[in-house]
């Protein structure tokens, strides 16, 4: 093997995470993904130089034909490998940082002169100009090496980013930079809200594009603005569903099939109060609901969906300070929506899903192929990929990012299991298929997922960071790996965490799935039941409090199993005792700890731990059945 | 070179520090920069970062001695204490604070110097495994960092199934820490978990509406707090306090003006190691604290450049920069966010000639602002392939 160059740029999660809206987080997937398309791009056109993760440079943010048919998801990777001769690499790597570079610099000036500039030019902001400068320059983190994978191990070790001073007050989305006012001293309010009001009045600013006194830094305005260069313009016409609108999206769905008159009915009692712009989010996503031609319905604004997003909408101002919705608006918009929710027999669920997976063991199992079979490998990996979002897409949801083993997605609630089921089959199927179902390695192939349900209203970067932790600490570390970690997030914290690795989560005979929703659907799991058996069983325990993700010790000697069975005896009669065992051995293997223990030599086993005992099972599958069946 | 290292005259002994234990009285929080307020933009999301920086704890048991001489808490207090207490958070007057830390029980932990290599086990518990030390020189330009670069390599490199993953967000015990300054890797039970610290907790806040004392409409946010383990608590060295001066020993910590309970303790923190080697003059320095401004005005230098006069870097294991500010709250402003070098950072260094060696072994403190606890240092061995393999120091 020759020497390699590794190439990557940083930082990811620093970058894409930084989100207060899903708008955020597409665009700052994406902006990332373009950057690194530049550097592939440089890389593949070099002489002498191969790629060989990615593989080639097509499929990246844009067509081949230039600037105008975008490809809205992220997909190129934040890091390259190529080979080569020494020379003609290190031409690669500085010809891969000047692309980057040059992309950005074209991106940063024209948000800059576009929508800062004329605001500075006007007198306003204080040192804006030195800010934005200082804040562009350092911001990425640029690094390569050419050499083997310890070289590249060594150079990630050594984070020698470059930081300057930040003074004055915070961006709303990068906390550690300064926001572009400049205002210092002693709170300034006119100077600051002068300068952030402004930047809103600008016509190029649109009305969703920045809230009342979002202050931000230079990045956090790129992020934010540069979809509507008019060079994005593609990407800004296919549109971010928020949150709100990807939980309601089964309901959206149910009114338009079952329920038009009564979606006509609303979406007039909305225009005839709100102005056009307020109403309609972009038409990209409501592409996913068949009849978009029908009514206006499935483009709603996602907060004009639920009641509360009514309310929480008549408080909201601006980036002038005008209220978005009056109080009359406001009153008549509410009985509107109760006498569509009336009409459909319950309002929408507030519960999305986000959706983080991973490939796991890379390591190990680069270390079982020979020269030929790693390029396989990156077959493998583009082909996934490429299947990511057709998967998303079909369970409702919107692929975020889909580069190599990493996934994001947005999902529906009540379809983001199965959606992360079939991702993880499509991802053993693509190593399969070039790896075959019996190469030494396939044992190491696998993907992990960390799934959080969250209510849409939830602040965006707490359910990420937790649906990371979920990955990272719950589906990997503590449960071996190629497994899936399940939470309910509530502001107030996690409420239910639940995780099994995928083999047992798929056994077609008794997978752990099946007995969530098996237990969930029971009318013989009620609520009062697992309330029952939590009084009744907490006593039994080593530890006195049931907190999410703990397992307590159960007792030696007794048989969970038989309790419970003796429990749904006691609160449904005997009459139907078949039901009741198949209920209560469901009951008893989601209650269990299961995890995955590799062998010295990499053989997987499945040890249930018989003495374990949590309670996030039971809430997790009446959590998932009650969003199913649209209650939740 | 305009390095900024504090260095003692005598070689560095064992020290007993003298200074404060602060302990919640129910649970803290300690935020990151970001607009809460109203007028910038509310986030509804409040991180809490912990443990807490320096400025943070210094600020408020400076506070608390200056109520104790009288001060009622608002403005700025008497200037005739100036000569003692500093004036305003760059101005620490007489006092020299050391750390903060925490201390688990009797005994300190320290964030894990990021040249430890780890693997998860099946418990998916981190246990120490090689070292990374600098590697060969690169032949010629390679790298991005610049010519004849030397990475850093793992003493030894992983078996086919091995993986190895940095100690991101593992803390090390005292005499973990003694082990590795000393080439050993940290038995597995000095290896502790931020988990096993403390505990971040999320909670719902609301606003309440001066005029009327209820609830503001809509104004919700989620703040986090975070909650100590037992056993657990700050620990902050504190010289030059006046003997007589007594303070209430209950006092607002952090955001929220949230109660801190303190008591006065010392504590001994590690030494350099003796095991130097005297041929090589190579040296790792790991930062206890996090350091703000090593040379020249950046918080991490380059390779090749001195750090003390004949002591030049070679290699570095660090993560990024971390910004330290604060809240000016006589000026109700805040003050800069400066980036700092984390704790756990380690320094590859490497002395010209024995009178550099000798020098270097002098220095406690890298950087600006040692007087308030940034930038504490301990100097170990490059770990080599004899004793850094495998097995974890027993």
């Amino acid at each position: 093997m020759g020497p390699r160059l590794h190439f990557s740029i940083g930082p990811v999660q620093g970058f894409v995470s930084a989100a207060r809206r899903t708008r955020d987080l597409w665009a700052g997937s994406w902006l990332l993904s373009h950057l690194s398309e530049q550097a592939v791009k440089a890389v593949a056109s070099t002489d002498g130089v191969k790629l060989i993760l990615p593989q080639t440079a097509t499929g990246g943010s844009t067509s081949e034909t230039g600037n105008v048919e975008l490809i809205p998801i992220a997909v190129t990777p934040n890091r390259l490998i190529a080979e080569g001769d020494e020379q003609a690499l290190r031409t690669a790597a500085h010809a891969a940082v000047k692309a980057v570079q040059a992309e950005w610099k074209t991106i940063h000036q024209t948000v800059w002169s576009d929508f800062v500039e004329p605001v500075v030019k006007a007198g306003s902001g204080n040192d804006t100009a030195g800010i934005w400068e200082r804040q562009v320059t350092h911001f990425w983190e640029i690094n390569w090496v050419i050499g083997d994978v310890s070289a590249a191990a060594g150079r990630k070790a050594w984070r020698s980013a470059e930081a300057d001073e930040e003074w004055g007050f915070r961006c709303a989305l990068f906390p550690h930079l300064q926001e572009l006012s400049g205002a210092i001293g002693q709170r300034k309010p006119n100077e600051f809200k002068e300068f952030w009001q402004k930047i809103g009045q600008s016509n190029k600013v649109g009305e969703y594009d920045l809230d009342e006194l979002e202050a931000m830094s230079a990045i956090g305005l790129i992020k934010r603005l540069y979809p509507r260069l008019d060079r994005f313009k593609a990407l800004q016409d296919q549109g971010w569903p928020s949150t709100a609108w990807v939980a309601a999206l089964p309901w959206i769905k149910k009114v338009m099939k079952d329920h038009l008159s009564a979606a006509d009915a609303y979406v007039r009692a909305i225009e005839a109060g709100l102005p056009a712009e307020r109403i309609f989010g972009s038409t990209g996503p409501a592409k996913q609901v068949s009849d978009v031609s029908a009514n206006g319905f499935p483009c709603l604004d996602g907060q004009l969906l639920f009641g509360r997003g009514i309310e929480a909408l008549a408080r909201e101002k601006d980036a002038q300070g005008k209220p978005k919705l009056d109080d009359q608006e406001k009153q008549k918009l509410v009985q509107a929506h109760r006498t569509l929710c009336k009409e459909a027999k319950g309002g929408p669920v507030p519960w999305f899903g986000v959706l983080v997976m991973d490939g796991d063991q890379m390591g190990k199992l680069l270390g079982t192929l020979n020269e030929d079979e790693r390029s396989k490998l990156s077959k493998a990996l583009g082909a996934f990929a490429k299947k990511v979002n057709e998967v998303v897409e079909k369970h409702g949801g919107r692929t975020v990012y889909a580069g190599g083993d990493d996934v994001l997605a947005l999902l529906p609630a009540a379809s983001a299991i199965e959606c992360a089921q079939e991702l993880r089959s499509k991802y053993i199927a693509s190593f399969e298929k070039q790896l075959g179902k019996n190469h030494a390695g396939m044992k190491w192939v696998g993907i992990s997922a960390g799934l959080v349900f969250a209510d849409w209203k939830t602040p965006l970067r707490q359910v990420l960071r937790e649906a990371h932790r979920l990955l990272d600490d719950v589906a990997k570390e503590a449960t071996g790996r190629d497994a899936l970690a399940v939470s309910v997030w509530l502001a107030s914290g996690n409420a239910c965490q639940w995780s099994a690795p995928w083999e047992m989560v798929n056994a077609e005979e008794d997978g752990l799935l099946r007995d969530l929703l098996h237990c969930g659907k029971s009318n013989e799991v009620s609520a009062g039941f697992v309330y029952g058996v939590r009084e009744s069983l907490m006593g039994l325990f080593d530890r006195p409090r049931d907190r999410p993700g703990e397992f307590a010790k159960f007792p030696e000697g007794l048989d969970l199993e038989q309790m419970l069975l003796a429990d749904l005896v006691r609160i449904h009669g005997n009459e139907r005792k078949v039901n009741h065992e198949k209920t209560a051995a469901s009951l008893t293997r989601l209650s269990q700890r299961h995890r995955r223990i590799f062998d010295s030599d990499g053989k997987a086993s499945f040890p249930v731990e018989k003495d374990s005992f949590s309670f996030d099972g039971l809430r997790l599958s009446r959590f998932l059945v009650r969003v199913q069946k649209g209650e939740a | 070179m305009t390095a900024a290292i504090v260095t003692s005259t005598a070689p560095v002994q064992d020290r007993l520090i003298s200074g404060y234990a602060l302990t919640p009285v129910d649970a803290w929080t300690f935020r990151d920069g970001r607009p809460g307020s109203p007028w910038s933009g509310a986030s509804m999301d409040l991180e809490c970062h912990f443990p807490p920086p320096a400025s943070t704890v210094i600020g408020a048991i400076r506070a608390a001695l200056a109520r104790g001489q009288g001060w009622k808490g608002k403005g700025a207090w008497d200037p005739s204490l100036n000569s003692t207490l500093g004036d305003g958070p760059n101005d620490l007057g007489k006092l020299i604070f050391t750390g903060p830390f925490l201390r688990r029980g009797v005994e300190l932990v320290f964030a894990m110097p990021t040249h430890v290599l780890g693997e998860a086990g099946q418990d998916g518990k981190w246990s120490p495994r090689t070292f990374l030390v600098p590697g060969q020189e690169l032949s010629c330009d390679l790298c991005d960092l610049g010519k004849k670069i030397r990475l850093p390599q793992a003493v030894a490199p992983p078996t086919t199934g091995e993986v190895f993953k940095e100690p991101s967000g593992l803390f090390v015990t005292a005499s973990g820490l003694k082990a590795i300054l000393d080439g050993l890797l940290p038995n597995v039970k000095d290896v502790v978990s931020a988990k096993d610290l403390f505990v971040i907790e999320h909670r719902i806040g609301l606003e309440i509406e001066d005029t009327t004392g209820t609830a503001a409409e809509g104004q919700l946010f989620s703040p986090q707090f975070v909650r100590l383990k037992e056993n657990v608590e700050i620990v902050c060295g504190a010289d030059e306090v006046p003997g007589d001066w007594t303070f209430d020993p209950m006092f607002p910590l952090g955001g929220e003006s949230r109660f801190a309970t303190c008591d006065p303790t010392s504590f001994v923190l590690p030494n350099h190691t003796a095991n130097l080697n005297s041929k090589s003059r190579n040296a790792a320095i790991i930062l206890l604290t996090p350091a703000r401004k090593i040379v020249n005005g950046r918080h991490l230098p380059k390779p090749g450049e001195s750090i003390i006069d004949g002591v030049t870097l070679i290699s570095a294991c660090c993560e990024r920069p971390i910004r330290l500010g604060g809240w000016n709250s006589i000026k109700g402003q805040p003050e800069p966010q400066v980036p700092h070098l984390p704790a756990g950072s380690v320094l590859f260094v490497n002395a010209e000639d024995d009178a550099a060696m000798k020098q270097l072994l002098t220095v406690e403190h890298m950087g600006e602002r040692t007087a308030h606890g940034l930038g504490r240092c301990v100097i170990g061995v490059w770990p080599d392939k004899a004793n850094a393999t495998g097995k974890s120091h027993e």
